[in-house]
């Protein structure tokens, strides 16, 4: 058969049957991983698929997860005890010991840093919403027209940058 | 599509006996869709969240299945494409390539204690990694699970002559892959 090959010129890659054996090899572990299924070499933790099923329905129904009662729950019984203490302490106090604040206790200062803190958040536009346009009258404008002064240092210090911008490209 | 199929999807929709028909169908599918997963993602940590994933799925869709398909076809194309996402995932997040990701979980079999393959098994994985996504999962149905043309083109929903092919390419370049291994 050799012969006949070479007589017919047939050609062989150069080191085809140095390499043969190697390449058989191969194959005939990829036949075997073929036959027997888990021989690929991966493989599972030993319980795997019996456990499966019970883990899966933990996950379609979450309410199932916590088989012991909440109220013998660990978490639940110290924080009971916490909320419990809480509450006696609150009415075991004698009632003199209260300070009932009003209204009228409340310093002035603290009113106005609260008003000046509150509204401070409040831009201009949510400041003008934010008062009925029928309590605001027009003489309250412009019956006290605030003095140049004091129109240059707010336009000094309260106008953006871009504010100029624009009223620059408006002109 | 066979009887207890039939039967099994007429329980499945019927929400009186939807739970036990559910549990018989992880019963019956769990172990092959594993493996389908497993060769998909190759760690068993990585199968098994997506197994649970599959199940869900079907489990909260199975109103929608028709009947047009084979019930395990379906199961597998939703895996299948569980599986895929699972992976596309994993690459945006980590800021990879989908071909950097085959790489590093190819690596990362080789200290995995649920992977005791020998050098021949983990160089066909390296190999299996290096091949286009489809002509991978053409050649893991065909090659590990024996699926036939006909059910991988259920699944896959590509023509039998091109899964032919792919299969053909798949075949060709791993024995490429392997040769140079080996030199």
């Amino acid at each position: 058969m050799k012969y006949k090959l070479h007589k017919v010129n047939f050609k062989i890659p150069e080191g085809y049957f140095e390499e043969f054996p190697g390449r058989l090899e191969y194959g005939r572990k990829l036949y075997l991983s073929k036959i027997e299924k888990d021989s690929d070499g991966f493989r599972v933790p030993e319980g795997y698929f019996n456990n499966f099923e019970t883990r899966l329905q933990r996950r379609l129904n979450p309410d199932s997860k916590s088989p012991i009662p909440i109220w013998r729950q660990p978490k639940f019984l110290w924080t009971t005890a916490v909320a419990a203490s809480l509450v006696l302490l609150l009415f075991l106090r004698p009632q003199n010991q209260i300070n009932r604040l009003t209204f009228e206790d409340l310093a002035r200062t603290e009113i106005e840093d609260y008003l000046e803190s509150r509204y401070a958040e409040m831009s201009t536009f949510e400041l003008a919403e934010s008062l009925p346009f029928s309590e605001v009258n027009y003489g309250d404008v412009m019956e006290n027209m605030p003095q140049e002064n004091h129109i240059l240092n707010y336009l000094e210090h309260k106008t953006e940058a871009y504010d100029h911008y624009n009223f620059e490209n408006d002109e | 599509m066979s009887k207890n199929e039939s039967e099994l999807i007429i329980r499945l929709q019927n929400p009186n006996q939807r739970e036990a028909a559910f549990r018989d169908l992880v019963g019956v599918y769990q172990e092959r869709l594993y493996w389908h997963i497993r060769r998909i993602v190759l760690s068993h940590e990585d199968a098994d969240d997506v197994l649970q994933e599959t199940f869900i799925k079907i489990f909260r869709h199975i109103d929608q299945f028709k009947g047009e398909s084979q019930l395990f076809s379906w199961m597998y194309r939703i895996a299948t494409n569980e599986a895929l996402t699972f992976l596309k995932r994993r690459a945006r997040i980590q800021g990879m390539s989908d071909q950097d990701v085959q790489d590093k979980m190819v690596a990362n079999l080789e200290g995995d204690p649920y992977f005791d393959g020998d050098a021949a098994q983990l160089l066909l994985q390296k190999s299996l990694a290096k091949l286009p996504e489809k002509q991978r999962l053409v050649f893991n149905l065909k090659y590990f699970e024996e699926m036939t043309y006909e059910e991988m083109s259920q699944i896959l929903d590509t023509s039998v002559g091109a899964l032919k092919a792919s299969y053909h390419h798949a075949v060709k370049k791993l024995e490429l892959f392997l040769k140079d291994s080996n030199s």
